[in-house]
């Protein structure tokens, strides 16, 4: 894992997701917040302002919107999502928007995409 | 639009409080199983009934896989005690052990026959395989082993040639490993394009997957190898001997269910498989690859079980040993009430589809049989 990378992704990552939030178009800013995760990074920093930089986005997008916008979502993007979705939960932030948007993904991608957020080695 | 499947409660047998593994003998009219001890019980299935015949003490811990092999009617059993048995019927009509020395040193956790049952794998916590052969002036089992594994292995399954192991471990990879031993075997393949025969132990294919792999299968053909991991992913290796290894002819199907446990190739174009949500699934190939399966045991299509007055014992059998009384239950609605551990193919024939059984942590064996499986077939679209 190149760790220097993963940093460099992530600035690049915040600046064009702040971009999109200051524009209101939340659903954009997530999209961009989802982009080069930092996948099996050992830098806690990283690894948290990840999390914290998605949560941002799904807290901004209203309750009624959520499924809207995991519609058109791969399921590679719904089993990311679900991992920043505890990766937040672990921080204890947003904790009610959070487990409101975990709801939502399992109704779409079902129990396994839990399964893999839990079982898989390299995450965010 | 759905048919009514035929499956009724006959095809629902509960021998046990949990059941680890199973086999068929070939004819299919004796059934080997360990309910979760360190014991094997031979039952003789008659007229659709169960009737215990054997129970073979010798192991002493849990039995955690069973292998008949049927044309030459033996037994191979393994266990968490590190042992292995192989286990010949003799003429007074008694079961005798031989022990097999595996040297592992952690417990074994599957065993199968080779195709030709010359031979036999032992999977095992110790990171290792044990591939045992006779050695007649010895008069014993001898055992080799193969390493290449980071963690446990645990499952296996051969390849139709006799000569390739396929393995599935704890440290997330499918291997193929060449398993041609000297004496058994008369030749070395020649496999995956390489010029040079692999040696024993040697590790011609490797996939990381998610998770840790559960079971492999190959395909009867030997041109695929189907495994299923953790994460919740089926996946179709197009793996043939004949060519070259390609490491993206891999078919992953990621589902949205609890992960499987087992799984079966029925034929080249269509397999089974089972695991934590209690409930056979069925995949077919087709034209675009391999299709979303179809679930076997689909409570809308099943007679539903009468609510039938719970006998006394019924009443008190639920409060001692789960607590429960008639307020709540805990009841699922798929045949199984617990993890599906084990699947068996009972019969495989060019013309009709094969039938299979399978057996669970609820102590129970469901027979599958092929009008269900046809049903669910046609109603599967490729």
């Amino acid at each position: 894992v190149d760790e220097g990378a993963c940093k460099e992704a992530l600035d690049k990552r915040e600046k064009a997701v702040n971009q999109a939030i200051t524009g209101g178009d939340f659903p954009g800013g997530l999209k961009l917040a989802l982009q080069d995760p930092p996948l099996g990074t050992t830098n806690q920093d990283v690894r948290v302002a990840s999390a914290r930089l998605v949560a941002r986005c799904l807290v901004q997008i209203k309750e009624k919107d959520i499924e809207g916008v995991i519609e058109p979502m791969s399921n590679t993007d719904l089993d990311l999502l679900m991992k920043y979705i505890y990766r937040g939960l672990e921080l204890a932030e947003n904790s009610k928007e959070l487990l409101k948007w975990h709801e939502v993904v399992t109704k779409k991608a079902g129990i396994g995409c839990i399964v893999r957020a839990l079982a898989h080695k390299q995450t965010v | 639009r759905h048919t009514h499947t035929s499956m009724t409660e006959a095809d629902v047998h509960w021998l046990a409080p949990c059941i680890t593994c199973h086999a068929w003998n070939k004819e299919r009219t004796l059934l080997a199983l360990c309910p979760n001890n360190n014991e094997i019980h031979i039952y003789e299935y008659k007229d659709g009934k169960f009737a215990k015949k054997f129970n073979l003490k010798e192991h002493d811990q849990v039995v955690t896989a069973v292998d008949w092999a049927g044309e030459s009617n033996r037994l191979v059993s393994c266990s968490q005690d590190r042992n292995a048995y192989v286990w010949n019927l003799d003429e007074q009509g008694t079961w005798k052990p031989t022990l097999v020395i595996l040297r592992l040193n952690r417990a074994a956790t599957h065993v199968k026959w080779s195709p030709q049952e010359n031979k036999f794998a032992v999977a095992s916590g110790s990171k290792v395989v044990a591939v045992c052969y006779f050695e007649e002036e010895n008069n014993w089992w001898v055992s080799k082993i193969i390493k290449n594994h980071m963690s446990t292995v645990l499952c296996v399954d051969w390849h139709p040639n006799n000569l390739l192991l396929a393995t599935g471990s704890s440290d997330g990879h499918c291997r193929v490993i060449c398993s041609a031993i000297k004496g058994p075997d008369k030749k070395r393949p020649t496999v995956f394009g390489k010029e040079k025969a692999p040696a024993f132990g040697e590790v011609v294919a490797d996939h990381e997957a998610g998770g840790w792999i559960h079971s492999v299968s190959f395909s009867p053909s030997g041109t695929q190898l189907a495994f299923v991991a953790h994460d919740s992913t089926l996946s179709v290796w197009e793996l043939d001997p004949a060519v070259e290894v390609n490491p993206n002819a891999i078919h992953k199907i990621v589902m949205k269910c609890l992960p499987f446990k087992q799984v079966i190739f029925l034929d080249d174009t269509r397999l089974v498989a089972a695991g934590w949500d209690c409930n056979p699934t069925l995949y077919a190939k087709g034209g675009s690859g391999w299709a979303q399966g179809k679930e076997l045991d689909d409570p809308a299509f099943k007679e539903k079980k009468e609510a039938k007055k719970a006998s006394a014992f019924d009443k008190f059998e639920s409060k001692t040993s789960r607590g429960e009384d008639e307020r709540g239950t805990t009841e699922l609605e798929t045949f199984h009430q617990n993890t599906i551990t084990f699947l068996c193919v009972i019969t495989r024939s060019e013309a009709a589809i094969t039938e299979f059984t399978t057996t669970g942590s609820d102590g129970r064996i469901v027979f599958w049989r092929s009008k269900t499986l046809e049903q669910a077939f046609s109603a599967l679209s490729v």
